[in-house]
């Protein structure tokens, strides 16, 4: 079987436009001779005109124009004056011949190329059988062109034998006039020897007698010319023989005179003039020429009659013959246009059919008795990957490696008993790929019932094979997984008005049978509101029902658990049934209520707390100010009294010796140091309470002016100062001011001793995080005293070594735990300090 | 030295009143010094009221030292009493006080202080800002002009 459509079914028809263009031309000329009688020299290209446009409409350009060609040359030959001749009389005639010829070549031009007959239509064949053309049966399409063959025949012949009796009858006319023409020879020369003779005897000269016997000699001569040509008439002989007679008599006669007239001179005239008169006999020869000429135009009349009517029936036949040509002419164009618009028609609906299998997604086979592959559609090539040039003339089993799965033998049996065969096989594709399909195989037998072709229709079935497997392996899952199961299993009809079946697992009941009771048997009375108004919202929504509710357990007592259902839909989305699981969550739920008692609890302690310590926030605040202001006016009361003692007491009288004036100096320095705690206790208090607002802080640059105003405030110092250059962090600004502030003055204050002060402010990397470190080479600290180090009024030196309230590192830690950060020393005695501190919101 | 023109202290502390006057003496600063001892009497005595009744108001002191805590009227409300009241809201005032707190500071200006010192523990220090203050409002700087009563 074949579905590829291939171009030209029309080579059958390469020579047949041309011999019906010939045709044609051979049917205008006969129809324009045969009209001659009526236009005479009008309208001779009027025929050849249809010619050329018929053939043109069904053989196309090429035929067309051959019959162009041809028309011409028939035209100037039969039709052009002079006719019947390649010759022209007048100038005109050429312009019409030529103008002819344009006419007939645009007419050719405006046609297709193929014209109706040997267009490119498609041809479809569809195995070995040929699709018959839709048309007239077989038997009435040779009868037909056979009685088409016979009319012809008839015609020809009967044209024949009009010409043969037309011909012979101008010969009879034409014989008839040569006798007349005889006997008017014979009545002349009787009547030239006549006059010769009557001449000598009147005259008696020689002449005469040399004329006589001339006269005479034509008129033997022309009498048996007479004789000759009415052989066929034994009437005209019998008068001819009479005739011979009697002009025998006469010459005779004449003869006899004429020796007189020689002898006897002049005197016999008279005599011979009533002699020679002939009287009587010249009469009766006269009488049978004079019969002989009426027999002949007798028949003269009867035969130009036949003549013409031999010529006119030869005239109606040859009509006859042309129209009937014509006429078979249309009837043949028209039975091969009809054919033609049958055939496209047929080989239309064949290319949509091949266009139909070839859309199929299934492979459709078709194999000849062998098992040979013969057909191939797009599907089959999409499915197995062979195009169907490799898979041409291949067996079927051997292409796709079937045989080691197929039962050959008994799919051979199968089709030989019931002639088809449907089951699986398992084919490999060309990049080999194991393709399930359902086949089902067609036999197709020949007249003696042997195998002749096999169909094989194939559908790539193994998505949906690996479906099933995958569906059935999930079920066995399912199944097992519900078994393994220790939650509880329940099914639910669609509106869940039925319980079909629970498995409770020993926390609830189980239910066996279909029951309508559930609810009251497992939902406490007081949960049923709730349960119901979520079923029915999940019923609505058709999605997952899901809650947490109170249950009644096998004993009876109250439980919790975590139900969740999802609803089973069937193809038209609506609800099959509900299939959920439930576990029993009432431990958990216990201790969530414990754990939620304990949290509110806790909340309330911590709200309380809160308030206690807002409290006590706000008294240290008043406490802070009323010290900041309380505690020092007495510091200056002391201290300016003091004073007032000194100038008053001391300036001109000795009522206060040295050793007092020592004390109330020192009562005034206690009181300055005294101002001094009061500050810094304020400024450590002021750090604890102040608001934080992190941004970005360049503590670089802090401590570039810090150091700018320390070493304005000792100038007699040598300070240098090494800060790194970029070093920045997130936190408070001002805070991390303060800080830096007292770890620098620190620094500063425990160099003192040093001739040349390095202060260093840098990043280090500390246990793989970045650190910020304030080095000096001071007097550094045993590290033993370490751990006192950040508490507030601790100090490592005495007061007279470097004097300090202790409370510098106590508000710098301060500051650094407030941004979350750690600070730690490293010190030796007087090999130098670090503090190192981290920031834990630093970027 | 304009004798003339009054120096006024709002300090309930008799020892900081008594330290403000030696400490004016040592700066050579004879002017009137006014002294009342709550906030309550400074108004009285800007206001011509109380004890003060018949007072002419319009004689403002050429300065005024407020000391933020003060009993019965704090300092602040004082300065915000001076500064609302269209007769007297000229007077120039200058806190002294020995907080240092960011708030007061804040506050003051905000209420239109013209001046905010805070007192030294140390006598020496306190004596020279005293001076200083007391030279710079007696001497250098214009007073306000007077407003006129519409009575």
């Amino acid at each position: 079987m074949e579905f590829r459509i291939t171009a030209g079914s029309i080579r059958q028809f390469a020579t047949a436009p041309y011999a019906f263009a010939v045709l044609a031309v051979a049917a205008a000329a006969g129809l324009r001779l045969a009209l001659d009688p009526i236009l005479g020299t009008y309208s001779p290209y009027l025929p050849f005109v249809g010619a050329v446009l018929m053939v043109g409409r069904l053989c196309g350009r090429g035929p067309a124009f051959a019959t162009t060609a041809l028309s011409c040359l028939s035209v100037w030959y039969l039709f052009l004056e002079p006719r019947f001749s390649f010759g022209l009389a007048q100038p005109s005639a050429a312009v019409g011949l030529g103008l002819f010829a344009v006419v007939g070549g645009a007419i050719s031009l405006l046609e297709t190329h193929g014209g109706l007959l040997s267009g490119r239509t498609l041809a479809v064949q569809f195995g070995p059988e040929r699709v018959t053309p839709v048309g007239a049966p077989l038997v009435w399409r040779i009868t037909l062109i056979a009685g088409a063959v016979l009319a012809l025949g008839i015609l020809a012949s009967l044209l024949w034998a009009a010409l043969q009796r037309s011909t012979s009858a101008d010969r009879m006319v034409e014989h008839t006039y040569q006798v007349l023409n005889a006997s008017a020879s014979v009545r002349m020369y009787l009547e030239r020897a006549q006059t010769s003779e009557r001449g000598y005897l009147l005259a008696g000269e020689d002449q005469y007698v040399e004329a006589y016997q001339s006269a005479v000699a034509s008129e033997r001569q022309a009498c048996a010319v007479l004789r000759r040509l009415t052989a066929d008439s034994s009437v005209q002989h019998a008068r001819l023989d009479e005739f011979d007679r009697l002009l025998q008599t006469r010459l005779d006669m004449l003869a006899g005179a004429m020796e007189v007239r020689r002898q006897q001179g002049m005197a016999a005239i008279p005599y011979l003039v009533r002699a020679v008169r002939g009287g009587m006999l010249m009469d009766q020869l006269r009488g049978i020429l004079d019969a002989v000429d009426a027999e002949e135009h007798r028949l003269l009349h009867i035969r130009s009659a036949a003549a013409s009517a031999a010529d006119s029936r030869t005239r109606w036949t040859l009509g006859l013959g042309s129209g009937s040509l014509v006429l078979l002419l249309i009837l043949a164009a028209a039975a091969i246009e009809r054919h033609i618009h049958a055939r496209r028609l047929s080989e239309k609906a064949l290319a949509r059919q091949a266009q139909l299998i070839d859309l199929s997604h299934d492979a459709i086979i078709t194999a000849d008795g062998n098992r040979t592959i013969t057909g191939w559609n797009a599907g089959a090539q999409n499915m197995y990957g062979f195009a169907e040039e490799e898979a041409a003339g291949q067996t079927l089993h051997g292409l796709l490696h079937a045989g080691s799965s197929a039962p050959i033998e008994e799919i051979d049996r199968v089709l030989a008993r019931q002639g088809r065969w449907t089951g699986e096989l398992v084919h490999t594709a060309s990049d080999g790929r194991q393709i399930v399909v359902e086949s089902h195989q067609v036999l197709q037998r020949d007249d003696s019932g042997r195998p002749a072709g096999y169909l094989e229709i194939n559908r790539d079935i193994t998505e949906r094979k690996r479906a099933e497997e995958a569906l059935q392996e999930s079920e066995e899952r399912f199944r097992a997984l519900v078994t393994a199961s220790s939650n509880v299993i329940y099914r639910m009809s669609p509106d869940w008005n039925e319980m079909r079946r629970l498995r409770g697992q020993g926390f609830i009941a189980d239910t066996e049978t279909p029951s309508r009771t559930w609810l009251q048997e497992y939902i406490p009375p007081g949960e049923q509101p709730l349960v119901m108004a979520v079923i029915g919202e999940a019923i609505r929504a058709k999605s997952v029902f899901q809650l947490e509710h109170r249950v009644l357990r096998v004993d009876g007592s109250v439980g919790w658990t975590f139900s969740r259902a999802v609803p089973l839909l069937d193809a038209n989305g609506d609800i099959v049934e509900w299939f959920g699981a439930a576990s029993d969550i009432t431990e958990r739920k216990q201790t969530e209520e414990a754990v939620h008692q304990l949290a509110t609890e806790l909340e309330q302690r911590v709200r309380e707390r809160t308030a206690e310590l807002e409290t006590i926030n706000k008294e240290l605040e008043a406490f802070a100010y009323s010290v900041s202001h309380d505690l020092r006016a007495p510091l200056r009361g002391i201290d300016g009294w003091s004073l007032a003692l000194m100038e008053d007491y001391c300036g001109q009288c000795d009522k206060l010796d040295g050793k007092g004036r020592e004390y109330l100096d020192r009562v005034r320095s206690e009181t300055q140091r005294m101002g001094h705690l009061i500050d810094d206790i304020l400024q450590l208090s002021r750090i604890t309470r102040a608001e934080m607002h992190r941004d970005a802080v360049d503590l670089s640059r802090a401590a570039g002016s810090i150091a700018a105003k320390l070493r304005e405030a000792h100038p007699h110092r040598r300070l240098e100062f090494v800060i790194w250059p970029g070093l920045t962090a997130f936190g408070d600004a001002r805070l991390l001011d303060v800080a830096l502030t007292n770890l620098l003055e620190n620094a500063v204050k425990f160099t003192g001793p040093r001739a040349h002060a390095r202060i260093e402010f840098q990043s280090v990397e500390h246990g793989g995080k970045p650190a910020f470190a304030v080095r000096d080479n001071g007097v550094g600290f045993d590290m033993t005293y370490a751990g006192t180090l950040f508490g507030a009024f601790q100090r490592l030196h005495s007061d007279s070594e470097f004097p300090g309230t202790g409370i510098g590192l106590a508000t710098v830690q301060r500051v650094i735990h407030r941004h979350g950060g750690r600070i730690w020393a490293e010190a030796e005695p007087d090999r130098g300090a670090t503090f190192y501190f981290t920031l834990g919101g630093e970027k | 030295m304009n004798n003339h023109k009054i120096i006024l202290l709002i300090e309930d502390n008799s020892s900081d009143v008594d330290l403000t006057k030696r400490a004016l003496e040592r700066g050579r600063i004879a002017n009137e010094l006014v002294v009342a001892r709550d906030g309550k009497e400074a108004l009285d005595y800007l206001l011509g009221e109380g004890a003060y009744a018949g007072r002419d108001i319009s004689d403002l002191p050429a300065v005024t030292l407020l000391d933020l805590k003060l009993p019965k009227v704090p300092g602040l409300e004082v300065l915000r009493r001076i500064r609302a009241d269209a007769r007297i809201r000229r007077l120039p005032v200058v806190i002294l006080t020995s907080s240092k707190e960011e708030q007061d500071l804040a506050s003051s200006y905000d209420l239109g202080a013209n001046s905010y010192i805070r007192k030294p523990v140390d006598f020496n220090q306190f004596t020279e800002a005293i001076g200083q203050l007391g030279l710079y409002w007696l001497v250098w700087n214009e007073p306000p002009p007077k407003v006129k009563q519409s009575l």
